[in-house]
């Protein structure tokens, strides 16, 4: 696979407070990234030294396994933090310059406004924005001449749910069409629909780095459901796969060592005498991999 | 560079300050012009002597005296377009867009090279305003009897474009260094009228002439002295001419390498 990002050791201070401690990480063509972590983890400033904003202390850093110069960053598109514009030009005038600066010829500029939700208010000058269409608009910006890579720090900020789904909707879309994606979210949920690899930071460090599915790897838990609670429970309790039980919603949730498979679970259940009304797989949660990850590890 | 003055162009074109300060520029040398000898009256520019002198009977704006007269005036009024080239550097900082420039892929020199375009195309527009309205008005006011060479002394006007040129990169290092608008103009301001005057008392005099300020006022000597028979310098001084230029590239090459080592 082709690496898209290559980063090496990277370390960043601000005074007397370290935000990046020699960070390692490698982006392959195509995948959807996500860079996850708690506000002060390094996240942002991970995105701004590899866009070119922020110097680094230490490290390197390699776009396309050609470098670090300007021109690379005319192949991705970005949204770091907050949607910068010039607040007295109008929606579309504003992409016209970033096409420019992205020296793209055919920017489809009306195509990429309304791909974002807001070619009605092309003509409209900047500063009259709400914080949802400036999000789409950085959005709409971030998208033009189809970069080879979509970098999109927080892109859900401001928006309302349906904007939400327009934003996971268009990731996707984009990650269809072989585009690299780097996504720092703090919706979990969001990054768990969306992206294929994570890498988990927490003081400047990465804690975790792989695949999705790797990390959710075990942590599905089984749902299930009876018109005798405490008989269900006492009989689970008996089997010996079973390695933890809770109680949601009328369900008892039951997590399950690995090598064993669910339907062993039913047929003991029938076996015991156990009503079954209801019997499912939950899948594990980003989240709460994620919160448990940030409490154990250093 | 095409690309560039293209992107420098999208930024100032929808911008009102940019066309209200251009506009005041342009008007506040037309209306010295109009006004001129009142205009030269009311400053004095400290010489008690020039008061008493019945300036309507003097060859002001007649050649070759109108090419020094006239764009020493004109020379007040650069701080007005300074102030365009300021707030387009610290509403860049402030609008975060010059971030943003850079995440698109512009580079921090290309960057700096747009801005030292706008205030050469400054410096330009005031320099061409400049160098038609001393020709209209100095062949209006030629005597036909007398002709000369009417641009015997137009040495000034290039001096004049050097002058607002340097002037220009000088407030574009103070307001990159600063990042905010009022600052940078009442440090500009300050640097010309007070620190430099103090920091000119503990220099030998032979160096207090080439502080930054006192090098590129003095591009263009004071001319209205001769007037009242004092002597002054009527030609542009070469030395001068280069000490400003090594100027303007001393204050390029330390906006430039702020811009390079700062983070955005």
């Amino acid at each position: 696979m082709k690496n898209i990002l290559n980063i090496s050791g990277l370390a960043k201070r601000y005074h007397n407070v370290e935000a990046l401690k020699g960070l390692n990480l490698e982006i392959q063509k195509g995948q959807v990234y996500g860079l996850l972590g708690p506000n002060g983890s390094g996240k942002t400033t991970t995105l701004g030294i590899v866009l070119g904003v922020i110097l680094p202390n230490n490290g390197t850093y390699n776009w396309f396994g050609m470098g670090t110069g300007s021109s690379l960053r005319k192949r991705i598109g970005a949204l770091l933090e907050k949607p910068n514009f010039y607040p007295h030009l109008t929606a579309r005038n504003n992409l016209k310059l970033a096409a420019d600066i992205k020296e793209i010829d055919k920017p489809a500029i009306d195509e990429k406004l309304e791909l974002a939700g807001v070619l009605q208010y092309a003509n409209r000058k900047y500063f009259t924005f709400s914080t949802g269409m400036k999000q789409r608009l950085a959005i709409a910006s971030a998208m033009l001449g189809n970069p080879e890579v979509l970098v999109l720090d927080e892109p859900t900020n401001g928006l309302d749910p349906e904007g939400i789904a327009d934003v996971r909707k268009l990731i996707q879309h984009t990650a269809n069409n072989d585009t690299t994606i780097i996504l720092a979210s703090h919706l979990l949920d969001e990054v768990q629909k969306v992206c294929s690899h994570v890498a988990v930071l927490k003081s400047g460090r990465k804690i975790f780095n792989g695949a999705v599915s790797d990390l959710l790897l075990g942590t599905e838990r089984l749902e299930v459901g009876s018109d005798d609670i405490r008989l269900l429970k006492q009989v689970l309790l008996e089997h010996p796969a079973v390695k933890s039980l809770d109680e949601e919603g009328g369900l008892v949730l039951t997590e399950i060592s690995e090598g064993y498979k669910a339907g062993e679970i039913s047929a003991f259940l029938i076996k015991k005498g156990v009503n079954i009304t209801h019997f499912s797989k939950r899948a594990g949660s980003l989240e709460a991999e994620f919160l448990a990850m940030l409490t154990t590890k250093e | 560079m095409n690309r560039l003055i293209r992107v420098e162009f999208r930024k100032q074109i929808g911008s009102k300050s940019f066309w209200i300060l251009l506009i005041l520029h342009i008007a506040a040398i037309f209306l010295s012009i109009v006004n001129f000898q009142k205009f030269i009256q009311n400053v004095q520019f400290n010489v008690n002597d020039i008061s008493e002198v019945d300036l309507s009977i003097m060859p002001l704006l007649t050649y070759p005296d109108i090419w020094q007269n006239m764009t020493y005036v004109a020379g007040f009024f650069k701080i007005i377009l300074a102030l365009i080239i300021i707030t387009s550097i610290t509403n860049e900082i402030a609008n975060k867009t010059l971030r943003q420039n850079i995440i698109d892929g512009m580079s921090r020199e290309g960057f700096f090279f747009s801005k030292l375009l706008l205030a050469g195309f400054l410096a330009l527009v005031s320099t061409v305003i400049i160098f038609f309205a001393i020709y209209v008005i100095g062949t209006y006011n030629q005597d036909p009897e007398n002709v000369t060479n009417i641009f015997e002394g137009s040495g000034f006007v290039a001096a004049y474009f050097l002058e607002l040129l340097t002037y220009f990169i000088y407030a574009l290092f103070v307001a990159l260094l600063v990042k905010r608008t009022g600052l940078a103009l009442v440090l500009l301001i300050a640097i010309d009228f007070i620190f430099e005057p103090i920091l000119s008392i503990f220099l030998p005099d032979v160096l207090d002439g080439y502080l930054p300020m006192a090098v590129i006022d003095n591009l263009i000597r004071f001319p209205f002295t001769r007037y009242v028979g004092m002597e002054v310098e009527t030609t542009v001084s070469a030395i001068q001419m280069i000490i400003v230029g090594l100027y303007a590239i001393f204050f390029s090459m330390a906006a430039l390498t702020w811009l390079k080592r700062s983070d955005l």
